[in-house]
């Protein structure tokens, strides 16, 4: 169900409800009859990340969702359950709620538009998401997953570095180290990361479903992009693909600032990164078709 | 309930924002409050924070919008590709403050609110004061960690220990160092085999040197402040080279017009400090003429941007208690 729309330039913002009674909030991106070559028929579900780097992404975000609309895709962006301007609180919202979300994402553009594809794009946590969602959910076309996080429980153990910072800074000590940190939110309570109250849910969930444990299973066309800026040489991912075995995934090495961390310049045009993943899902689209696969 | 919005700025381009209503709706005369976006990061503020301020300040009878300047978050509009920093000195000198003008009419006319309240941390603190001394039906601003200084431009790319010299008491532990030095045999073996950095150490007495003397000129103007010789929208009351008169205009203008303003600060927070000796010394002394108008609070064991849940819960009560005292929601 779906309340409240608005409109910009035939963008469509409103909340719509998950399952358990929450409010999410979402905007869509109709397709446009453009000049590219997106078939209107194929939706992309956009994935968040979490923490600040969905903040800092944001903007790279709906410049994506409106030039792929111009090139003739509708486009869902939404936040998660505790996350935006959605329902919740961040403490309350697990690696679980977050794929949930994404099935009542997928659930609302397939009663409401009935596109024939629906392709999930994710930036870092949420392209881990994105991964973990279209492994249960087998109607998904396809997955393209931007800068991964493969390691959910190493990401969550660093980012515990700027709680750690944080002490410094106000009290001039280390009070609680990160074990000390870790032991507190799997007796219950949150630790503050950024502003972001991290709980038990999230961290649970880190270790059940981590992408690096070698037990995932590509069952779609998957694109795996690893984002670097040109002076980088990180092989994270290329050395993921090679050494886990996973059936092969696309994999595309793309030259770009991190966009997600906060940048001396800001908003790259990243005009590389959105004509190469729409084309691998327009290839892809084109033959989900012939094979209906 | 929150409801996604959609007005027009004044050249035409649309502008996105979430509307938060009160369960009460009787708006006659009921305040609203507009949250102000704190640099380039879009209207939910870091850490989710203005959302959350937005949803508490909602559930205790407010009108509150938040939303995307042009070229931010979902509004329309291009973001010029330059520097952060350079982006922060434009946003310190005003560049918001026609969209939040444009975002008052439409909270105003749309919603029939009785008057507007403007708020913002750090960088929408200052577009919040400026556009609000612009703009008649906002009569009250809350500012979080407001900058009195612009963001230093000068050696962005590196660390310079002449930049960091900014107050008087720095300069003359500085020079007294250096004078205590001179009095050592080590110093002047370094000295005659040539094992001092020359440049640096007649930047750092050049630059010491110079805002000790800026700061004996500031305490001649404060003194002629006080004695209301020098008019304050007229002289900056620092001559910090860093110093936004912009804003202090737009702050003594607004709180000469009677209109009400709540500052809070962080107490491990360097805008704190550069704001207390650069503005609060020389202007908000004991007995100065908007004492009644003018509140300021620093919670302490905070930083800039008040991440964690106690200088949170500060904010949000410290708000409660002055909206209470001004602005009652009906």
């Amino acid at each position: 169900m779906q309340t409240d729309m608005a409109l910009v330039n035939k963008e469509k913002a409103f909340f719509f409800e998950h399952s358990n009674g929450s409010r999410l909030f979402g905007i869509l991106h109709p397709a446009q009859s453009g000049n590219c070559h997106g078939p209107s028929d194929t939706a992309i579900i956009y994935c968040n990340p979490i923490f600040e780097e969905h903040i800092c992404s944001h903007r790279i975000s709906v410049n994506f969702a409106r030039h792929a609309a111009q090139c003739g895709y509708t486009v869902f962006r939404f936040d998660y359950f505790g996350d935006g301007e959605s329902d919740g609180l961040f403490e309350h919202a697990s690696i679980s709620t977050r794929i949930a979300d994404i099935e009542t994402a997928i659930r609302y553009l397939r009663d409401d538009l009935r596109p024939s594809k629906i392709f999930l794009l994710g930036l870092r946590f949420g392209a881990t998401l994105a991964l973990l969602t279209a492994e249960k959910d087998l109607s998904v076309s396809g997955v393209v997953a931007w800068a991964p996080i493969m390691n959910l429980s190493d990401y969550l153990y660093t980012l515990l570095r700027s709680n750690l910072t944080t002490q410094m800074a106000l009290h001039r000590k280390i009070i609680h180290d990160r074990d000390a940190l870790l032991a507190q939110i799997l007796d219950g309570s949150t630790v503050n990361v950024d502003g972001y109250e991290m709980g038990k849910p999230l961290l649970e969930d880190a270790a059940v479903y981590d992408l690096a444990l070698g037990n995932f299973i590509f069952h779609h066309k998957c694109l795996l992009v690893q984002i670097c800026p040109p002076t980088s040489k990180d092989k994270t991912l290329a050395n993921f693909i090679g050494t886990k075995g996973v059936s092969s995934p696309d994999f595309l090495a793309e030259t770009e600032v991190r966009f997600w961390l906060p940048l001396d310049t800001v908003y790259p045009r990243c005009d590389g990164l959105f004509a190469k993943t729409l084309n691998w899902i327009h290839c892809s689209a084109q033959e989900h078709q012939k094979t209906g696969k | 309930m929150e409801s996604p919005v959609i007005f027009s700025n004044r050249k035409g381009e649309n502008l996105f924002g979430m509307v938060f209503r009160p369960e009460s709706d009787d708006r006659k005369h009921a305040p609203g409050i507009i949250i102000c976006v704190s640099s380039i990061l879009y209207r939910i503020g870091p850490y989710r924070l203005h959302t959350t301020i937005s949803r508490h300040l909602s559930s205790h009878g407010y009108w509150v919008l938040q939303f995307d300047p042009a070229g931010i978050g979902d509004s329309e509009g291009a973001f010029e590709e330059k520097p952060l920093l350079e982006h922060h000195v434009d946003i310190q000198k005003g560049k918001f403050c026609e969209d939040i003008e444009d975002a008052v009419d439409f909270f105003l006319k749309e919603y029939h609110l009785g008057t507007i309240i403007l708020a913002g941390l750090c960088g929408g603190a200052v577009s919040a004061i400026i556009a609000a001394a612009k703009h008649n039906r906002v009569n009250g601003s809350i500012l979080l960690a407001m900058p009195i200084l612009f963001d230093n431009l000068e050696n962005k790319n590196q660390f310079s220990e002449v930049s960091v010299i900014s107050s008087g008491v720095q300069s003359a532990h500085i020079l007294s160092g250096m004078i205590l030095r001179l009095t050592m045999l080590q110093t002047w073996k370094k000295i005659f085999t040539l094992k001092i950095a020359w440049k640096n150490e007649l930047a750092i007495v050049l630059k010491a040197s110079s805002v000790l003397f800026s700061r004996l000129f500031d305490k001649a103007r404060t003194f002629l402040l006080r004695t209301k010789t020098l008019n304050l929208l007229d002289i900056p009351a620092s001559c910090h080279p860093r110093y936004n008169f912009l804003l202090q205009r737009s702050l003594i203008s607004f709180l000469e017009k009677n209109n009400k303003v709540l500052m809070i600060f962080a107490g491990e927070d360097f805008v704190t400090w550069a704001f207390k000796s650069e503005f609060q010394d020389k202007v908000l002394r004991p007995g100065n003429p908007y004492k009644a108008h003018c509140q300021i609070e620093i919670i302490p064991h905070a930083n800039h941007i008040f991440t964690g849940s106690e200088p949170k819960a500060a904010i949000l009560s410290i708000m409660d208690t002055w909206l209470g005292k001004h602005f009652h929601a009906l």
